[in-house]
């Protein structure tokens, strides 16, 4: 019998996370562009170099603290920059708060609540013993049920604990979780049994933005990361190098340092999966991984030209004191990624790794300065990044002020898992690919029906309309929306064809935020807002 | 076959019924995701979660099989038109001591009959008028009526009762009925087409909203040249210009419809000009793609501007106008390639107004009000019982004809819905007008009738020496009704004919038989029944 597989159920299905979906319409607004501003047309023509795709951001403002300027003021814009790159959107309310003080202080909020959040109350069944092997069937079906729920548990937590964003403004360490998720990557599919996606999850919550190293200890020896990466079959005479090759290439440090040498051979890799040798979990009683002593390599191995009896206490004193270059350069690359471009510029990143040494790589000083520079305020950084569709299904759902409640977080997994993002399912071991990945010709669409199925159930844009500065005026009430959904405002030209779309041939005089009708009339603006290019990015 | 997967019994576990509720919510979804696994070539089960999962009854699939190239043209008059002005009660005293300074002299008029004009703006509608082109019905609106525009608008385009709020447009539930599968897998050409507006329900179903949306003729004209909705070219030179031309490239992409537009405006010129203005445009627009067969078959427009609180006589002047002169250039240019017959135009405006005027030369917001149908297909006259003036609520008129009336005539006569299923579509069972000159007369289908198969015991029974045999069929077919004895000798063939669907008699004649038992049998397409009949000499 397979034990693993005894305890996590026969696999219900297998599942796919991109929804290919034939279904399309034609949102179509304004053809020619000439009909859109944006923020950067009056940087001067020559200034900046074009920057196709693929480019680092053309930019020379660098991590030096952003002072805001008449150029570059501490503005509602910039306010929901801040607050969509760290918690997926904003409500009017909070970028209030935000815009109360200056941009340090609206950061040092955010990641001070972060730092300050609580962690969810551990759950007991973590604890519940499995079923022995000779259990009657029954029993080992109310397990798997109770297993189902357990999961379903654990991914509610992550939404509540992503949208605390909204009551406590700490969202921003749920997000880092999903984060280190993509990065120390595991699949449910490997595992299946819900105190071992706990355990794992929680570890990536509680080091989110803590200390790298520890982050590291602890991450290779949860069951999670032991059965998907083959650490449990790593014993002494017959090694498994999977784990410590891809420790080395996608968890700390990649295949080359900053200077394009390699960072390790074959032969490390080997010797380092013999440092690993040992761990196993405990499928019977605990559920909690084991050390067990006759399974490890008791030989002299030797990593990064260090030989030594080394055992899994000596795995991150080998890596971060002799590869702590190329780890810095690899860990500020991806913050860099996650908070800033796709494309990241090595000046920064040579900054950021700079901070992450000196800080002996703890992550939320690095994060802190990030947020706080001018680079990351600058206007070339705005609306940059592509929506992943945790960004999206997420950010829509704070932007429309919906509800908290359990309907809602069935929608936000139904309706990431549409658009390619299932939780605890990246593709496989380098994580989701992202960017470009996440927008095709059957995503985009599958994209316009979540906001189409999801806005009409939610009937929340009157109160979101009644959160604005004037929600009376219709004019100026289409601009606060488009400032609101899109990282850019449009051109007066295009708000006076989106007030034409909601009054829909009435005069601006009758517009009624309050009247029962107003509802469908928002709806019809967001649907349109929610459509555009521009909405994909953020 | 729960579909959530590992967490499905969880959910039902967690929140007991609410499961049922989200498992109907979601099975779409999880349909898309899962085709996406079938293509991926893996096994999934759909048993027991139907694709439509969240509109309507099994019903609406039935019609979905009627083939009719028809079209509906809606024409939404935006803002509440007047309709005391538009169609004008030219000798009731009632109506000139209610508007002393816009009230329209009868000599102004273009007449109707002894009683009705129209407004003088509407010049161009006295040919369609003359040649029973043109059906006025009259005072159309709906119970409780609400004075909101954007409320009445709602219940107009979901065809609700003024106290209910549907989320789901009429058309869109009677376009959901003609392409269940729409969701996964689109037709080729829009379902709908509403240009230079946005109704947000009309097109609205459960399951998606069906209607394309071009904004402005514009990007009609931009889409017909060959062009595509967003320019991936002028974009800012930046990174975040840079991103947006991929995904504008993207959105280029992922509409379907675009090559359908394309196609059909390349078949298709007007070939009259039409009067200036958005709607008049908008309506070109639509000719062109008619006449180059776009398989779509409702279309919206907008005319705004009818909110007329001030100066009403000019404004509404104006719009009538355009409106009449965009209707005439509309019909002409479809005739010339002989699609004028194919094309039924409907107008429709969330309420009339009130019957007073204000002290601005204008009207306030209001009720029942005419509103106009168009078309070859159309027979001309009034409909239903104009304003009375004299049994009035607050000043407004009371409604005689249910709009949802209208709606039920144009999906059972124009677009060929059956009885049940219109009632399906609009919530309950309306009444038709007998505007359509060539109704689609609809087969009748299993349980789509009042009537259910039926043979009747014989009255009087026991007889001598006649008696009476009733029988009802569900569907129309040939129909035989013969009597046996009791042994199963055939005695006579009473009928033996193509019989409609309802309920049919026939007398039998006993005159030379002995007393006895007698079988009676109806074979029919619904099948076969048998009764027994004593005759007692």
């Amino acid at each position: 019998m397979n034990r693993r597989s005894f305890l996590g159920g026969v696999s219900r299905s297998g599942e796919v996370g991109s929804g290919a979906v034939g279904f399309e319409y034609l949102p179509g607004i304004f053809a020619d562009d000439e009909r859109w501003t944006n923020a950067h047309r009056t940087r001067p023509k020559g200034e900046i170099s074009p920057t196709p795709s693929g480019q680092p951001l053309a930019t020379t403002a660098g991590l030096e603290p952003y002072v805001p300027t008449n150029e570059s003021p501490w503005d509602r814009r910039r306010a929901y920059h801040l607050l969509r790159r760290t918690g997926y959107a904003a409500d009017p309310a909070a970028i209030n708060v935000a815009l109360s003080g200056n941009p340090k202080a609206a950061v040092d909020a955010i990641v001070d609540a972060a730092l300050a959040a609580r962690f969810p109350a551990t759950p007991d069944w973590i604890n519940h013993p499995p079923p022995p092997d000779n259990a009657p069937p029954d029993e080992v079906q109310v397990f798997h049920d109770l297993n189902d729920l357990w999961l379903y548990e654990t991914e509610t937590e992550f939404y509540q604990e992503s949208l605390a964003i909204l009551q406590a403004g700490t969202g921003l360490r749920e997000r880092l979780t999903l984060f280190w998720h993509d990065h120390f990557v595991t699949s449910l599919e490997s595992t299946r049994t819900a105190a071992w996606l706990y355990r794992y999850w929680a570890i990536l919550r509680k080091n989110a933005l803590g200390d790298f190293k520890q982050f590291v200890h602890e991450i290779g020896i949860t069951p999670a990361m032991l059965f998907y990466l083959n650490g449990d079959d790593n014993r002494v005479g017959e090694p498994n190098e999977n784990y410590a090759r891809e420790l080395m290439e996608l968890f700390t440090m990649g295949i080359e340092g900053p200077d394009g040498a390699p960072n390790y051979t074959q032969m490390e890799i080997e010797e380092l999966a013999r440092v690993l040798t040992g761990w196993s979990v405990d499928l019977y009683d605990t559920l909690e991984a084991v050390f067990v002593p006759e399974w490890h390599d008791n030989e002299n191995k030797t990593v990064f030209g260090q030989a030594g009896n080394w055992g899994y206490d000596d795995l991150t004193t080998l890596l971060f004191t002799q590869r702590s270059e190329s780890i810095a350069h690899f860990i500020a690359a991806k913050l860099y990624r996650f908070f800033v471009y796709e494309i990241a510029s090595s000046e920064i990143v040579d900054e950021l790794a700079t901070l992450l040494l000196a800080s002996d790589f703890r992550i939320e000083p690095v994060v802190r300065t990030l947020l706080q520079s001018a680079h990351f305020f600058d206007d070339v950084v705005i609306g940059a990044r592509i929506k992943s569709p945790c960004d999206l299904v997420l950010g829509l759902a704070v932007e429309a002020g919906f509800d908290v409640n359990p309907a809602v977080f069935i929608e936000f997994r139904q309706g990431t898992r549409l658009l390619g993002q299932r939780l605890y399912s990246p593709p496989n071991v380098a994580g989701w690919p992202g960017y470009h990945n996440w927008v095709d010709e059957s995503s985009l669409p599958a994209r316009w029906l979540h906001a189409d199925d999801f806005l009409p159930k939610q009937r929340t844009l009157q109160e979101l309309a009644l959160a604005m500065p004037n929600p009376y005026a219709i004019d100026v009430l289409v601009a606060d929306f488009v400032r609101h959904f899109l990282p850019v405002q449009l051109s007066q030209r295009a708000i006076n064809s989106l007030v034409a779309l909601v009054l829909n041939g009435l005069p601006p005089y009758e517009w009624n935020p309050n009247d029962q009708g107003a509802e469908g009339r928002l709806f019809s603006l967001v649907r349109h807002l929610v459509q555009l290019p521009e909405y994909q990015l953020t | 076959m729960c579909n959530h997967h590992h967490s499905g019994r969880a959910i039902a576990l967690e929140e007991g019924k609410a499961h049922d509720h989200d498992h109907a919510v979601w099975s779409r979804r999880d349909f898309l995701i899962q085709s996406g696994l079938v293509a991926a070539g893996g096994a999934m089960m759909l048993n027991g979660t139907p694709v439509r999962a969240l509109g309507g009854s099994s019903l609406l699939s039935h019609l979905a099989q009627l083939e009719t190239d028809r079209v509906l043209v809606l024409i939404q008059l935006s803002g509440g038109n007047d309709g005391l002005n538009t169609v004008v009660p030219k000798t009731n005293d009632l109506y000139y001591a209610a508007r002393p300074t816009i009230a329209i002299y009868e000599s102004e008029t273009i007449p109707l009959s002894d009683e009705y004009g129209l407004n003088p703006a509407m010049q161009s509608m006295k040919a369609p008028w003359g040649d029973g082109n043109l059906a006025v019905v009259h005072s159309v609106g709906y119970p409780s009526p609400t004075l909101s525009h954007f409320r009445s608008t709602d219940i107009w385009v979901s065809a609700s009762d003024s106290d209910v709020v549907e989320n789901t447009g009429w058309a869109g539930r009677f376009l959901e009925s003609k392409y269940p599968d729409y969701v996964t897998n689109p037709p080729y050409a829009p379902p709908a087409v509403q240009i230079g507006t946005s109704v947000p329900l009309l097109f609205q179903a459960g399951s998606a909203n069906l209607g394309m949306a071009l904004t402005d003729v514009d990007l009609f004209l931009e889409i017909a040249a060959g062009g595509t909705p967003y320019n991936p070219e002028d974009v800012p030179n930046t990174s975040y210009g840079a991103e947006l031309a991929y995904v504008r490239t993207v959105a280029n992409g992922s509409f379907r419809y675009l090559d359908a537009i394309q196609k059909a405006t390349d078949a298709a010129v007007n070939s009259v000009n039409y009067p200036t203005g958005q709607m008049p445009d908008a309506l070109a627009a639509c000719a062109r793609l008619i006449k180059g067969r776009l398989d779509t078959r409702i279309f919206l427009v907008s005319l705004g501007g009818f909110d007329t609180h001030v100066d009403q006589n000019v404004e509404q002047h104006k719009l009538l106008e355009t409106l009449s002169e965009a209707v005439t250039a509309f019909y002409e240019d479809l005739s010339a390639t002989g699609d004028g017959d194919r094309v039924l135009t409907m107008t429709f405006s969330e309420f009339g107004r009130r019957i007073a005027e204000n002290g601005s030369g204008g009207t306030d917001h209001g009720t029942a009000a005419p509103l106009f149908v168009f078309g070859h297909g159309v027979n001309g006259g009034f409909y239903g019982d104009g304003p009375d003036l004299e049994n009035t609520t607050s000043g407004n008129l009371n409604f005689s004809t249910d709009f949802r009336t209208v709606y039920a005539t144009v999906l059972q006569d124009w677009f060929g819905v059956s009885g049940a299923a219109v009632s399906d579509v609009l919530g309950g069972t309306f009444e038709t007008l007998p505007l359509v000159t060539d109704p689609i007369v609809v087969p009748a289908e299993p349980g789509d009738t009042p009537y259910a198969f039926m043979l009747a015991q014989n009255y009087p029974n026991p007889f001598n020496p006649s008696t009476a045999i009733t029988y009802t069929l569900s569907q129309p077919g040939r129909v035989s009704l013969r009597i046996f004895d009791e042994r199963g000798r055939l005695i006579t063939t009473l009928v033996d004919e193509a019989k409609s669907a309802g309920t049919h008699r026939a007398l039998f004649q006993a005159d030379n038989l002995p007393s006895g038992v007698y079988i009676y049998r109806v074979e029919a397409p619904d099948g076969v029944q048998t009764q027994r009949m004593t005759l007692v000499r």
